[in-house]
């Protein structure tokens, strides 16, 4: 019965945890201590899970949902932090406005917007979405789809034409 | 399930969302992998407290059975004692003696008790009780003689020399 071990938990550090704070950003406004602490919870326990990416956004998910209750008790609180709501992306040389493609982002419903921001930055298959989420992989697929579109439209992007293949 | 995003215009979009580069975590690397050792040095640290807030409940479990317990009452029961009495009972008196014969004779004839014969019946009649106390020893053995040597006496020579 071996727990995570340093290397691991560094590597899971280095690769997931920009995404998993954009993940919990979906939810609450203190995302990073949402992430900090689901890596805690990671280091505590007795064994590895079989797919530690998966554990740590369902246990993300689940304290970002929860301290976002928190935060609703205290509105003003709450209106402060948001004003103060720092940039989801990186402005850098991108085809999109990272502030546009913030707002667009920010104004899906949260079902198809948590499942766009674990595929397309988290990395994670429709199956381990399905279960994060609790559906099927075909709805996840399809809640997938209908956000792209809905973001698509929002920020006008022009279509290119080269399909993209995902493994 | 497939990851494939089947419509071309939207696998573009796509492709061009995925090139924003999400903001990097306001997190201390370093902090946080402080913190995750310490939370994995932690993770096994609850054997000894348990075992010692155990053991503690157990001895102020025993202290409070001990401070409740019943006092104890000595209490003097009175032991039965046996006295041991003599009692002197009186010896029942010897009804005289009918005249009785000895032996198997067809008719008795008229036979005078001896002293000896009649301490027998008494002993068989009565036990023990029946026999004469004896004088004591020191009563009863006769003084004694000193024997003078028999040396050469003329005087009883000549005397018994006389008788003869």
């Amino acid at each position: 019965m071996a727990g995570v071990s340093p290397e691991l938990l560094g590597r899971l550090v280095d690769d997931h945890a920009a995404a998993l704070v954009l993940y919990a950003r979906q939810w609450c406004a203190a995302p990073e201590d949402v992430v900090q602490e689901a890596f805690l919870k990671l280091a505590q326990q007795l064994s590895v899970p079989d797919n530690p990416a998966g554990w740590l956004y369902r246990v993300v998910r689940n304290g970002a949902i929860s301290a976002a209750r928190s935060t609703r008790r205290r509105r003003r609180h709450e209106g402060l932090a948001a004003a103060r709501a720092p940039a989801w992306f990186i402005a850098e040389a991108s085809a999109l406005d990272a502030e546009a493609a913030t707002a667009a982002l920010q104004e899906l419903p949260v079902e198809q917007r948590e499942i766009i921001v674990a595929h397309l930055w988290g990395g994670l298959s429709f199956e381990q979405i399905a279960e994060l989420v609790g559906t099927s992989p075909s709805t996840a697929h399809r809640w997938y789809t209908a956000g792209l579109t809905s973001l698509r439209e929002r920020l006008g992007v022009p279509c290119p034409s080269k399909p993209t293949i995902r493994n | 399930m497939s990851e494939q995003t089947h419509d071309p215009e939207l696998a573009g979009f796509e492709r061009t969302l995925k090139s924003l580069s999400p903001a990097p975590a306001a997190m201390d690397r370093d902090v946080l992998m402080f913190q995750a050792g310490r939370a994995s040095a932690r993770r096994n640290g609850w054997r000894w407290p348990v075992a010692t807030a155990v053991l503690a409940s157990t001895a102020i479990v025993f202290a409070l059975l001990w401070q409740q317990r019943p006092a104890v009452v000595i209490v003097d029961r009175p032991v039965p004692q046996i006295v041991e009495r003599i009692v002197y009972k009186p010896a029942p008196e010897r009804e005289p003696e009918p005249f009785t014969a000895v032996g198997n004779s067809p008719e008795p004839g008229p036979v005078v008790q001896t002293g000896y014969v009649r301490l027998r019946n008494d002993v068989l009649r009565w036990g023990m009780d029946a026999l004469p106390h004896l004088p004591t020893a020191a009563a009863a053995t006769p003084p004694l003689e000193i024997k003078r040597p028999r040396f050469f006496d003329p005087e009883a020579t000549k005397a018994r020399g006389d008788r003869s």
